[in-house]
């Protein structure tokens, strides 16, 4: 299968600090993965995910993401890129305090012209299927850091992107909700075939991914597979590399 | 839902938050329209002064309060955008354009510097007929009321106009503020937004007391 994503070679050095955050790092997405970036804080986790998302931009290397070279992409042609293929949920919800789960779920559907009619349906139905439709007349205020988890992940969802960037997105949550989370990611990966990127340190909720490549100083130091192993299994083997890297550093 | 909506939207559920603006603005704008409305007054202007030199006092003093307006506005129309730096970042990361934001923010003070206009203009009018009671008791002049109108119509035309400037320069100087931040800075903004907000507060009082 073709890459949906890939990278190459990409380095970011920022002014300040002599050493590469990232360093000539390569690897490639496929469609339909669901990928989890581990890695100590300051290993170059999120910056990864910033350049590969457009948030940031590399100091050389070249990133193509669905038939797209990022470099060559302008300020509003990247703003438009986000809208028609990314999805973010990041660790502190980032939704919009004014408006509420209902129309926060649907700013990326109005921002894609769909009809009223369409984007209610689309949002009905997904709100169902992920357990939320209670919470759609809500204001982010009124609702649990789980809560707003879910519905900051379901906009990211909505709207089909060809990739869902995640940054520590269960970070800021107690575990049964992380959990949940990480099942509605799942569930989505698996069923609207979402391809997900997740940049986390917890090797439970990394357990939730196909494949996982762990970051130390800015390169990939390795990369694990769950092939057919259960999450059981591949939470203990991620849990065992981390603790053994963590012991040699 | 459109950009007018969305701000009409923003303005009713942040109220306590832009009432704070508002409030602000209105006040400005109150000051404004009675210091124009006074100096606009030909009966008070003939009263008090002979040969013209109030008028050169007057259009001095104008100088100044429209340059203290103006500072004052982008002042705290800058402060409330550092606020919603967040906000600017998780619209730019959904996807809206710059351009789009700064249409958002546009309509916004479109709708805050109306409903501020038309209050500066109830309370100055009010304010302007207490400056003008207040010089005819000190001074002792025979003032017939009916001579002097509530709503100088010259100076609310002046102020309308006035209004209109700071509209675009308050646009100008949201769109520098946008086109100039990398979407990075919008949203990862945790550390820097916040330092640079508090620490103008000094002169911006002291600006107030001048």
């Amino acid at each position: 299968m073709a890459a949906l994503l890939e990278a190459k070679n990409i380095t970011k050095i920022y002014a300040k600090s002599q050493r590469p955050s990232l360093n000539k790092v390569s690897f490639s997405v496929t469609d339909g993965e669901f990928i989890a970036i581990m890695g100590a804080s300051g290993s170059g986790k999120t910056t990864l995910l910033n350049v590969l998302s457009t948030i940031d931009t590399p100091t050389s290397g070249s990133i193509t993401l669905n038939g797209i070279n990022l470099k060559n992409l302008t300020d509003s042609k990247a703003a438009d890129f986000r809208r028609d293929n990314l999805g973010f949920i990041f660790q502190e919800y980032l939704l919009l305090d004014s408006l509420t789960i209902f129309e926060n779920i649907a700013v990326p559907l109005t921002l894609q012209k769909l009809q009223p009619k369409k984007i209610e349906n689309m949002i009905r139905s997904l709100a169902e299927t992920f357990g939320i439709d209670a919470q759609l007349d809500k204001y982010p205020s009124e609702l649990s850091g789980g809560q707003r988890q879910r519905a900051s992940a379901l906009r990211a969802i909505v709207k089909r992107p060809r990739i869902l960037f995640a940054d520590e997105p269960t970070g800021a949550l107690d575990s049964s909700s992380a959990t949940d989370l990480l099942n509605t990611l799942k569930e989505s990966n698996e069923s609207l075939h979402t391809t997900i990127l997740m940049v986390t340190h917890d090797a439970y909720a990394a357990s939730f991914a196909d494949r996982i490549l762990i970051f130390k100083d800015g390169c990939i130091i390795q990369e694990l597979l769950k092939q057919n192993a259960d999450r059981r299994a591949f939470y203990e083997s991620i849990a065992q590399t981390i603790a053994k890297l963590d012991t040699e550093r | 839902m459109n950009h007018l909506s969305a701000a009409l939207k923003n303005l009713k559920s942040n109220f306590s938050f832009y009432a704070l603006y508002l409030l602000s603005i209105s006040f400005v704008i109150t000051i404004f329209f009675a210091f124009t409305s006074f100096s606009m007054n030909k009966v008070m202007l003939e009263k008090i002064s002979g040969d013209g030199r109030v008028e050169t006092m007057c259009s001095t003093i104008s100088i100044f309060l429209m340059a203290f307006v103006i500072f004052y506005m982008s002042y705290s129309n800058r402060f409330f955008l550092r606020r919603r730096t967040k906000e600017l970042g998780i619209y730019a990361l959904l996807g809206y354009r710059k351009s789009t934001i700064l249409s958002l923010l546009t309509a916004e003070n479109l709708l805050s510097c109306f409903g501020a206009f038309v209050i500066g203009i109830l309370l100055g009018g009010l304010f302007h007929k207490g400056i003008v009671f207040g010089i005819t008791k000190l001074l002792d002049l025979t003032v017939s009321n009916s001579e002097i109108p509530f709503f100088n119509l010259n100076a609310m035309v002046k102020t309308a106009y006035f209004v209109f400037a700071i509209i675009i320069i308050l646009s100008l100087s949201n769109s520098r503020f946008l086109f100039k931040s990398s979407l990075m800075d919008l949203v990862r903004f945790e550390k820097s937004a916040e330092k640079q907000t508090k620490f103008h507060a000094v002169p911006s009082c002291s600006w107030i007391s001048i």
